[in-house]
């Protein structure tokens, strides 16, 4: 778990949320929350909460969360103004 | 050697084979490649106008790296390449292209077997089929997950 900046220090910023794939339909490409300092998992609850209709969408385990590149799990801490990314499950070839 | 190029645009893969024998060593006996094409229609039949593949603008490329290199390190290939389409594809256009160049048949056969089930499986792409009925997102089948797991 990593916390880099606290919530003081970015009060008053929105969390930024991108979504790919389905998630995109039912979300929009891009959302902006105003959101503190939270865990995926509270991110993922907050948007359900605002976003009945892709509830189960966003609350699957299935859907990966990604901060920085890299894919995070549920505990994972992003700061206020951070940014986080929403992933379908993928299909190439 | 190998090379994974993520490409917006349609390609040939004849033009690719012709540039990949090339470029392969004295000691190469063997080259497969595989082209997977869209299709025109979809599981269900119904017919599909244009093929959309969503890409990552780090990602994705970072994930065919990542699946050739680890085709290289894990088959005894002289060489292999790939390249991934994204975007809008035509039905008959090319989606992905994979060569694998060795000594010997089998770890050519072998590898661009296990470059494809992990293309259809971890390639970081969403992939949505557009027709006249509508637009619908694919995901990988309970088929494409066991063929992956063939390699574990």
């Amino acid at each position: 778990m990593e916390r880099v900046t606290s919530a003081f220090e970015y009060e008053g910023l929105q969390m930024n949320v991108r979504f790919y794939g389905r998630l995109a339909d039912l979300l929009g490409e891009q959302m902006k929350l105003d959101m503190a300092d939270c865990s995926i998992g509270q991110l993922r609850a907050a948007i359900a909460d605002r976003h009945p209709l892709a509830r189960a969408e966003i609350l699957s385990q299935r859907v990966r969360a990604c901060v920085h590149d890299v894919i995070a799990g549920e505990d994972h801490l992003v700061g206020a103004g951070g940014t986080v990314e929403f992933f379908p499950p993928v299909s190439g070839g | 050697m190998w090379r994974a190029r993520l490409c917006l645009e349609p390609f040939d893969p004849a033009a690719a084979l012709a540039a990949f024998a090339k470029q392969i060593d004295a000691g190469t006996g063997a080259v497969v490649t595989f082209t997977g094409l869209a299709r025109g229609a979809n599981r269900n039949g119904l017919a599909v106008e244009t093929l959309f593949l969503q890409h990552h603008a780090r990602l994705t490329q970072r994930s065919l790296d990542e699946i050739a290199a680890a085709g290289a390190e894990r088959f005894n290939v002289a060489g292999i390449d790939l390249i991934h389409r994204a975007g809008a594809i035509a039905p008959g256009e090319a989606i992905v292209w994979v060569a694998a160049a060795a000594a010997h048949r089998r770890a050519a056969f072998e590898a661009a077997d296990y470059l494809m089930d992990r293309l259809k499986t971890e390639a970081l792409f969403w992939k949505r089929e557009d027709g006249a009925d509508g637009s619908t997102w694919v995901e990988p089948t309970d088929d494409d997950h066991r063929e992956r797991a063939r390699w574990s």
